[in-house]
């Protein structure tokens, strides 16, 4: 599945709980998310603390227009992040520990 | 970089069970903007007890929930940017950004934090503004 069609079926399944309220539909939007994430940071090293990275679709400007890209970080280690327009790019940045100035 | 600013009532809904920030389907993480002399303070609640601009021309406010869970004991609610966007005219100026969310009915839309622009800000027709929630710290961690 592409990057796209894993956020597609996270929105689906969060409509799919939203509407039935289901418990076993709410874990499954979970894991829809988790999924996605898992997906983005395929490639990336795990970081030095031992964690997989998380990684998220985000939006970016470039000017005035609004686009979608990638950032990956690390959930345990505070400022280890990057982003990239690419989900590529941001592994790259990644795994050469080009971290985000903030 | 703009401070995280915590509303009192936010713990106590959080060990009250008023909160599930588990995913989007169980949460509805939202942002409201409020003017500079519509300042929140660390007392409000819920929304309604702040003062909210017009949101005429404004683009949505609702914020994605990327991850919610613990590492060693540490939580985090890591959320997707969200870009604010104003178009087919200007959107009434605005300091402060407040997060609250939309899904709890008892209390209604319990307040989570607010930041602080730092000045009043107005964005004209197709200018846009970048909420940049931090995807490794989260909007929050609890220890």
């Amino acid at each position: 599945m592409t990057i796209q069609d894993l956020e597609q079926a996270r929105k689906d399944a969060v409509a799919k709980a939203r509407a039935s309220g289901l418990q076993e539909d709410h874990i499954a939007a979970k894991q829809a998310g988790l999924a996605l994430a898992a997906a983005i940071v395929d490639g990336c090293k795990l970081c030095e603390c031992g964690a997989m990275p998380h990684g998220m679709l985000q939006p970016f400007l470039f000017g005035k227009d609004v686009m979608t890209g990638f950032e990956i970080g690390c959930t345990s280690c505070k400022g280890k992040r990057c982003k990239a327009p690419t989900r590529e790019g941001a592994v790259a940045k990644w795994n050469e520990d080009q971290w985000l100035s903030k | 970089m703009a401070t995280y600013n915590k509303f009192n009532a936010f713990v106590e809904h959080l060990a009250e069970g008023v909160h599930n920030f588990s995913s989007d389907s169980t949460c509805t993480p939202t942002v409201a903007l409020t003017a500079a002399a519509n300042a929140p303070v660390a007392t409000n609640s819920v929304l309604a007890d702040l003062t909210q601009i017009a949101y005429t021309n404004l683009s949505a406010r609702v914020i994605t929930v990327s991850s919610s869970s613990q590492t060693s004991g540490t939580y985090r609610l890591i959320l997707v940017d969200l870009t604010l966007t104003a178009s087919g005219g200007a959107v009434a100026a605005f300091r402060y950004v407040v997060v609250y969310n939309d899904d709890p009915t008892s209390p209604a839309d319990p307040l989570i934090c607010w930041f602080d622009y730092g000045a009043a800000l107005t964005l004209n027709d197709g200018e846009s503004l970048l909420l940049d929630f931090d995807g490794t710290n989260g909007l929050f961690s609890i220890t």
